[in-house]
């Protein structure tokens, strides 16, 4: 795989994994991928690149960080985003998942409506 | 950030005090503004998006509460607004990785241990006017199925009684836990760190 292919890979990844269900936020994989991320923001490009990182190989490696909504287990969200990648990398390809935030935000409707009498 | 960041973005020389780059002033800079403009580099860091969490959540409690710790009691507890601040920033920093686990021995799936602090942190929420300050995971947490104790500082409000909060802060946390952490959890110990008054505003609607 070239590294065209891998980049084209990467965004393929990270659009399908934003449509799965509980995925609220795909971060940069690495610090790497932050610091380009920070540069290219100063440079106003905005063009940073993908956020799902790929080391080409046999195998494949794709280090992926997710942001999870709660409304889902985060382990059930995560094994689905290892499916969706595999299915996506059609090869060898070993994966790594790391749930970096679990968005408690969908939480706030169940709030409203908890109370506790004195 | 550690060196088993999940982002892995500890070698960028930030200072340990910062969440990527950011100081708690400056998330909360930004949240006072309504997250607007858009700072791609606030919105893309896990971290800082766990400190927003728990920065918003500590101001729906009320400018009363603010008000409270800097003119009524400002000796009692130093500045406890301000320690609560500081804890947020310190655990919303990734930590160590969690494992989930995963059929295929290849991959790797985990969670980090600043999520999870996050999601406990979440669990206060469920409870009127109790704000949850430090909380730490006792234990190794990248064994698969070793015994984890949690162990957390908490405020409540006066006048409502501490072993049904806690009871029910608990229950919150366990709930919570079991569901999206696949930890072995001994237990839950709750430190009740303060009582103070139940704000007007925000708490109410909680």
């Amino acid at each position: 795989m070239t590294e065209d292919e891998a980049a084209e890979l990467a965004a393929r990844i990270e659009q399908d994994l934003l449509a799965e269900p509980g995925v609220s936020a795909v971060y940069p994989a690495s610090g790497a991928g932050l610091l380009r991320e920070a540069a290219a923001n100063l440079l106003g490009s905005g063009e940073a690149g993908p956020r799902v990182a790929i080391r080409t190989g046999d195998p494949l490696q794709i280090d992926v960080a997710l942001g999870l909504d709660q409304a889902r287990p985060a382990g059930d969200t995560a094994r689905a985003a290892q499916r969706l990648i595999r299915r996506a990398a059609s090869g060898p390809v070993q994966i790594r998942i790391t749930v970096a935030h679990l968005d408690a935000s969908l939480n706030r409707g169940s709030i409203a409506s908890t109370r506790m009498d004195p | 950030m550690t060196r088993d960041d999940s982002t892995g973005s500890g070698g960028l020389g930030f200072e340990p005090e910062d969440l990527d780059g950011h100081t708690m002033d400056e998330l909360g800079d930004y949240l006072d503004a309504g997250r607007t403009p858009a700072d791609p580099s606030i919105d893309a860091s896990p971290g800082c998006r766990i400190a927003l969490d728990a920065l918003e959540r500590l101001r729906r409690l009320g400018p009363a509460l603010l008000d409270q710790d800097t003119a009524a009691e400002p000796q009692a507890d130093e500045n406890w607004v301000r320690s609560i601040i500081n804890g947020i920033a310190r655990d919303a920093r990734a930590g160590r990785r969690i494992p989930l686990s995963v059929a295929e021995p290849d991959d790797d799936l985990g969670i980090t241990e600043g999520a999870v602090r996050g999601l406990i942190r979440s669990a206060g929420d469920a409870v009127p006017g109790v704000l949850i300050g430090r909380c730490r995971l006792d234990g190794d947490v990248t064994i698969p199925g070793a015994p984890i104790r949690i162990d957390v500082e908490a405020s409540v409000p006066y006048g409502l009684p501490i072993v049904r909060l806690t009871q029910r802060l608990r229950t919150e946390i366990g709930d919570r836990l079991r569901t999206h952490a696949e930890l072995n959890i001994a237990g839950i110990d709750i430190v009740v760190h303060d009582v103070r008054d139940l704000p007007k505003g925000g708490g109410e609607e909680r």
